[in-house]
């Protein structure tokens, strides 16, 4: 088990300089003369396009800016927003909890409501709590998240007035206040978490109540609760791990939209705000920073996945 | 070593072949240790000769079949083909060997490609070796088939129309397409039922009586082997432990493991199975990744004597043609090339 | 050597078989017809036929300009001349929605092709070749998975400049080391395949390898992998265009429709928000919806390899099996009972009796029937053989006993299985379970697979026992510790504690026999138990069972296809074929005397039996599969004693002549039994 944790952090080495790399060369992307570009386009003045040149070292090769800044990135310095000269790094410090936090709430509707839909389903294949749960998940990965917000909006906060349609407060100010706000969010992106999971779930439980181990639990006598709970969730779970850590990695990236449709002051509208003005070492920290929460993810999906299943463990 | 004949050298010989799987372990991967599948083996094949290969699992007998066919490289030694060390040999010159050696697999199932129909799998050695155009081949691919028995209306079937016996039977009829010098069978009837399993034996042996093509046939089971063999080569933890024809080793067994494997082997009759003497061999086969020092068979030998813990047996050749490892006939009881079933009996002397 | 093989002339070996069935649909076909069977995939077929056409024609087929402003006609609710209603510009909503279509169209098109394209021959090179390249290039997959798909997506569409063509770009880029990874794990897969063994050893060149014999095998996982990327691809690029990156307003997309809706109707008139997002969602549902039924059919397909295939044949009901597992029912526990009669218990009751047993199997083609009236009695302390080849229907005899089956599509037709006078099919779900694994034991074929591999072995002891008796721990612990010293495996406080994948075969083997021997039940079915060891564990085994049972005074029902095992531990044995018991009797008289040419058949094709050097005794022909069993004898087709009567007359199992007058009964079924006379094993 301690080689298979040491290893895998191993492994994260290289794939950090990958990834690291190809968030930096997004530089590259850039159309024409990246310091015009990024200046302002033609109408830049000559001043303000030497001053991008020199801040973002575009004189250099390409390997020593990245170099530089790479060095940066790992002592935490991202370098300064192109436009509200503020240090990225704290910016996201600011922001990144917040998106985090909605991730989570997205997170735990996912489980909520996923882990038992994909059990009752793969219980009776084919039976009336199948069918219905299938067409609903597969309706629940089809819709687009943001149409889901909108419609939430306009049903629970426009119509109904139950929840503010927009806006934040912090969890530490107030949690009641900040689970209002939160909800309509999480329930947008939890949707489709919860879709793809019990879809996972499903899929994965059916083939391990087909096996012969689950068949010699039957012939011992065991319940369906037994078999079920004790025979084919843990199995069943070690694939599904996998997939849950990819897809909360993906999930952490779908609050770009939602974070912008309820105006949640998180990474999804400073993000956007980037993009739109062409502020690439805030675009390049942003993407640093949820490539790596993904990476984070993986990572423990690989060592819990290691911790369910003794062929790993036991060695 | 033993069987080379005044034709010249044998079809097939293999000399201290060795493979060695490495095992990898820890951090960084670093070998610690190797299965040793198989270890340092000379088998001969003759020319237009049938020589089964007898063992259980992690006997090695399967990775053998395929060093021969270089499907896999060898870590050491040589397979030499009619006296040519092919182990070197690589790109044009070894496909060009490769019409030589034909395989039969297993697994009838998965040995055909479920996509293609049987005249395109039959077409495919064809392909490689011969010049035909595309009626001749089909015309060959039919008369191959009949020649195992089936109607040409097949090639247009898929696998999965097919039955298992009837997919062998079509694999044996791939395998002929280029007149291999060699066949190769790998445990070909195992995954038959009883019925057809004796269709295709019975295919093997009328195919050697008249196309005089060599086979190494590779199986579990003794009893199948000996129905086709002029000679019988039995495995154990990817060694010989003893080689001789067929006869002499079915029905006097030079070395304890084949004693055993054949008193291991029911008989379908109540009254004589329930009579024989039977040798239960103790504990299980130890794993080929560390086999045990001396012979590899003595942690199950019933004979066991304390310099089989020791040393490698050397092989003793018994005046009946067979080659045993085995240190009952040099030390100890000294048997000198009678068969075990002597050493129950107390008659040394019988040969 | 001549180059062409010696082979002309040459008559055939054996009699050229003719083709027993009549050539089935083509596999496209019948890939198309399973398509076509649910509905929804049919709607969603029509759906995407409907977008194709507002694809194509564009503005020809919309009912009004879709740019055309009227801002004396804006915020119109549906009418006859604007059926969707008008925006906030008056423009008509369901004709920019046609023009938008053209947009998602061609995104998704695009952008799935291209990918799928580029990522096709980076992964069968990584897959194939292996090595150094294969790192390298799974590295920098590896890297490229790791962003989230949207964040990269907008980071790469905002960089290269707002437009459709840019967003297109991104979207790809997004996709291709997905499907690069799925083609290389499909290869992988793929190139253990005997098959690819086979075209090596043959000769053919690699690059033939990789286009006839991976590609079309590694073909379909990419095909369903794209088809159920189209819908990532229309949700991604709405997205952006909601986001303003892709296509530029005036014109009409999806995303920008939506986002202008939101931007100007959503407190005034949210209904606007309806119909974008309706249609991009309808559309990623046609499109994921006819993904999954492309999977389903074409892992349903015979014509992709599956694993099925692997599983040997006397795992009996290759077919039908394979067939219920595609199916993707679980084993419920209890098999259903249809029957209408219930046959009287026999008098005196032994400990088991099978009455009349029918099993009947629903299949894609209908009700098949795999065990046709079959009655047999197991007595206190008795072995009893069960044997037959692959389809004799041995196996799904004694998981009925069990009722193991799974329902669907098993089904028990007719007939009674009397344990101790209680007849098995009355039973209730919860009645049933505890006599399972508790009076009534079951050992499998597989060792390696029938232990949970999550669970110690001293777990999965403990639970047999618990699941029955109510014992506390240190209890179960001490029973589970007797009962591995009882089925002889050494150092068994040590083994409580491993996992099954630290166990050899033929330890686990024993395992499963501890476990089926935990609450000491009066009678156990063993299950083809050795059949897949070695034949010297086997023989460690059958002498394990042999000493157990007469230790335990057990009975025993044993499923073999191999005549030597039932001569060696049976008492009786009842001969199977084609879902009917042919002959039964005590092992002795069977073997040494059979009536029936089935059993003289087999045991003369044994290859223990018969002379070295001599051809083995061949039963002509293959074994029925259960759909086509021949009328009158089921065995008339293959048998070298047949005459017409054999053909028409159904046979029934009768007392044959020496089991009238002798000691023990003797069944046969065979018209000619008392006429016959064969032989024996030798």
């Amino acid at each position: 088990m301690g080689t298979l944790i040491a290893r895998r952090l191993l492994a994260l080495v290289p794939l950090l300089v990958l990834v690291s790399f190809f968030v930096f060369i997004l530089i590259a992307l850039v159309p024409g003369d990246a310091s015009v570009t990024l200046a302002g386009g033609e109408n830049a003045t000559p001043e303000r396009i030497a001053e991008v040149r020199e801040e973002l070292h575009l004189d250099e090769s390409i390997f020593q800016q990245y170099g530089r800044w790479l060095g940066g990135a790992v002592q935490g310095d991202l370098g300064d927003s192109l436009f509200a000269r503020t240090a990225v790094t704290s910016d996201i410090a600011e922001r990144l909890p917040i998106t985090l936090g909605l991730a989570g709430a997205a997170l735990f509707v996912g489980l909520l409501v996923g882990v038992p839909l994909g059990v009752l389903s793969a219980m009776r294949p084919a039976g009336a709590i199948d069918k219905l749960s299938r067409f609903g998940t597969t309706l629940g990965i089809s819709i687009p998240g943001y149409w889901l917000a909108i419609i939430l909006v306009v049903l629970f906060a426009v119509d109904l007035r139950l929840l503010p349609p927009s806006g934040y407060v912090p969890f530490f100010e107030n949690p009641l206040r900040w689970l209002e706000h939160i909800a309509l969010p999480a329930i947008a992106l939890g949707t489709w978490s919860a879709a793809s999971l019990s879809r996972q779930l499903r899929a994965a439980l059916i083939d391990v109540l087909d096996t012969n181990y689950v068949r010699s639990a039957w012939a011992k006598g065991g319940s369906t609760r037994l078999i079920v709970v004790k025979h084919a969730l843990k199995n069943a779970a070690i694939p599904v791990v996998t997939i849950l850590a990819l897809q909360t990695g993906y999930l952490i990236g779908s609050t770009v939209i939602v974070e912008e449709i309820f105006t949640i002051p998180g990474m999804g509208p400073y993000f956007l705000r980037a993009v739109v003005s062409f502020d690439v070492p805030v675009i390049q920290g942003v993407v640093l920073i949820f490539v790596l929460a993904a990476l984070i993810l993986s990572t423990l999906a690989d060592i819990t996945y290691g911790f369910l299943n003794p062929k790993v463990r036991v060695s | 070593m033993t069987a080379i004949t005044s034709a010249g050298p044998a079809l097939l010989e293999t000399r201290q072949v060795r493979k060695l799987f490495p095992i990898e372990r820890g951090l960084r991967r670093r070998v610690h240790g190797h299965v040793r599948a198989v270890d340092g083996v000379d088998l001969v094949v003759p020319r237009a000769t049938t020589v089964g290969l007898v063992g259980e699992s992690g006997s090695g007998k399967s990775t053998l079949g395929r060093l021969v066919l270089r499907l896999i490289e060898p870590t050491s030694g040589q397979v030499c083909f009619e006296g040519n060390d092919i182990t070197t040999l690589h790109g044009r010159e070894l496909r060009e060997l490769r019409r030589n050696f034909q395989i039969v697999f297993q697994d009838p199932y998965s040995s055909f490609d479920a996509t293609a129909t049987m005249l395109d799998s039959l077409r495919e050695p064809m392909r490689a070796h011969l010049e035909l155009d595309a009626a001749q081949q089909t015309a060959r691919a039919a008369e191959l088939l009949e020649i195992v028995g089936m109607s040409p209306e097949y090639l247009t079937r898929y696998p999965y129309e097919l039955s298992g016996g009837q997919l062998q039977r079509a694999g044996v009829a791939r395998a002929l397409t280029v007149d291999p010098k060699l066949l190769i069978l790998d445990e070909p009837v195992s995954s038959l039922d009883v019925s057809t399993q004796a269709q295709v034996i019975n295919l093997f042996a009328q195919l050697q009586d008249r196309l005089h093509v060599a086979m190494l046939f590779i199986a579990h089971d003794l009893s199948i082997v000996r129905h086709v063999s002029e000679r019988i080569a039995v495995m154990y933890l990817g060694r010989i432990v003893e080689d001789g024809p067929a006869a002499a080793v079915y029905d006097q067994p030079k070395h304890p493991y084949t004693e055993a494997l054949l008193s291991a082997i029911p008989v379908p009759n109540p009254v004589r199975q329930r009579e024989r003497r039977r040798i239960i061999l103790e504990g299980d086969i130890p794993s080929p990744a560390n086999p045990p020092a001396g012979c590899r068979f003595h942690t199950r030998c019933p004979y066991v004597l304390d310099v089989c813990r020791a040393e490698d047996p050397p092989p003793f050749l018994t005046p009946d043609g067979t080659t045993v490892f085995c240190h009952l006939h040099t030390s100890g009881p000294q048997l000198e090339g009678a068969s075990i079933g002597d050493l129950r009996t107390g008659d040394r002397s019988a040969q | 050597m001549s180059l062409r093989p010696d082979t002309t002339g040459l008559a055939p070996v054996a009699a050229v078989e003719t083709v027993a069935t009549a050539r089935s649909t083509s596999p496209r076909l019948r890939l198309v017809r399973r398509l076509l069977r649910k509905r929804g995939t049919v709607l969603a077929i029509a759906f995407l036929m409907l977008v194709a056409i507002a694809a194509i024609f564009g503005t020809a087929v919309a009912p009004h300009d879709p740019n055309a402003q009227d801002i004396l006609n804006s915020n119109d609710v549906p009418s006859w001349s604007h059926p969707f209603g008008t925006d906030d510009l008056g423009r008509d909503i369901l004709s920019r929605l046609i023009v938008g279509a053209r947009i998602s169209v061609r995104i998704s098109l695009q952008t799935v092709l291209l990918a799928g394209l580029i990522a096709l021959p980076i992964g069968l090179v990584s897959g194939y070749i292996g090595g150094r390249l294969d790192n390298l290039l799974m590295r920098i997959v590896d890297a490229m998975l790791a962003f989230p798909p949207l964040v990269l997506a907008i980071a790469v569409a905002g960089l290269l400049g707002k437009g459709v063509g840019n967003v297109a770009l991104a979207i790809t880029i997004v996709m291709v080391p997905g499907f690069a990874r799925l083609v290389r794990a499909s290869t992988l897969a793929v190139k253990e395949e005997t098959f690819v063994e086979a075209s090596r050893s043959i000769g053919t060149r690699t690059r033939r390898i990789l286009s006839h014999r991976i590609l079309p095998n590694v073909r379909s996982p990419l095909i369903v992998g794209m088809s159920l990327a189209f819908g990532a691809a229309i949700l991604a690029e709405a997205g952006l265009s909601f986001l303003g990156l892709s296509q530029q307003p005036p014109n009409a997309s999806w995303g920008n429709m939506l986002r202008r809706a939101y931007d100007h109707s959503l407190y005034t008139h949210p209904w606007q928000l309806w119909f974008p997002g309706a249609v991009i969602a309808l559309m990623v549902l046609a499109y994921n919806t006819l993904g999954d039924a492309l999977r389903d059919a074409l892992s349903a397909s015979q014509w992709v390899p599956t694993r099925d295939h692997h599983r040997k044949p006397w795992q009996a009901w290759n077919v039908l099996q394979a067939w219920q597992q595609r199916q993707r029912k679980t084993r419920r526990g209890l098999t259903a009972v249809t029957r209408i009669e219930v046959p009287a218990a026999p008098d005196p009751a032994p400990l088991l009796a099978v009455e009349h047993l029918s099993l009947e199997f629903d299949t894609e083609q209908g009700r098949v029937r795999v065990v046709d009236d079959v009655s047999f009695s197991v007595a206190s302390g008795e072995v009893l053989g069960l044997v037959g080849e692959s389809g004799s229907g041995k196996t799904v005899t004694s998981l009925a006993i069990m009722r193991l089956l799974g329902s669907p599509p098993a089904r028990i037709a007719e007939g009674a299985v009397y344990f101790e006078g209680r007849d098995l099919f009355a039973l209730s779900f919860d009645e049933m379970r505890a006599i399972r694994g508790a009076e009534l034991s079951m050992v499998f074929q597989d060792p390696m697979t029938s232990l949970n591999p999550a669970y110690t072995i001293g777990d999965q002891l403990r639970e047999a026992l618990r699941l029955h008796e109510h014992v506390d721990r240190a209890t179960a612990r001490a029973r589970a510790r007797e009962m591995l010293d009882l089925v002889q495996i050494p150092a068994p406080e040590q083994r409580l504690h491993e996992y099954p994948h630290q166990l050899s075969g033929g330890m686990r083997q024993r395992v499963m026999l501890a476990i089926a021997l935990m609450c000491r039940p009066k009678l156990l079915i063993a299950d083809e138990p050795t059949t897949a060891l070695d034949v010297t564990i086997q023989a460690q085994m059958l002498d394990l069972l042999r000493s157990l049972q007469r230790e335990l005074d057990l009975s025993v029902i044993f499923v073999t296809h191999d005549l030597g095992v039932v001569a060696d531990i049976c008492d009786r044995v009842a001969v199977m074929y084609s879902g009917q018991i042919v002959e039964q009797g005590t092992v002795g008289e069977v073997f040494t005397r059979p009536q029936q040419p089935y059993t003289e058949g087999l045991l003369a094709a044994m290859p223990q039996t018969g002379r070295a050097g001599d051809a083995l005794y061949v039963i002509p022909g293959q074994v029925p599969h259960p759909r086509a069993w021949p009328g009158g004898c089921r065995f008339h087709p293959r048998c070298a004693y047949v005459i017409d009567a054999c053909r028409s007359e159904r046979v029934s199992l009768t007392a044959g002549p020496n089991g009238a007058a002798g000691p023990t009964p003797h069944d046969v079924r065979c018209l000619r039994s008392g006429e016959l006379d064969l032989r024996g094993s030798q």
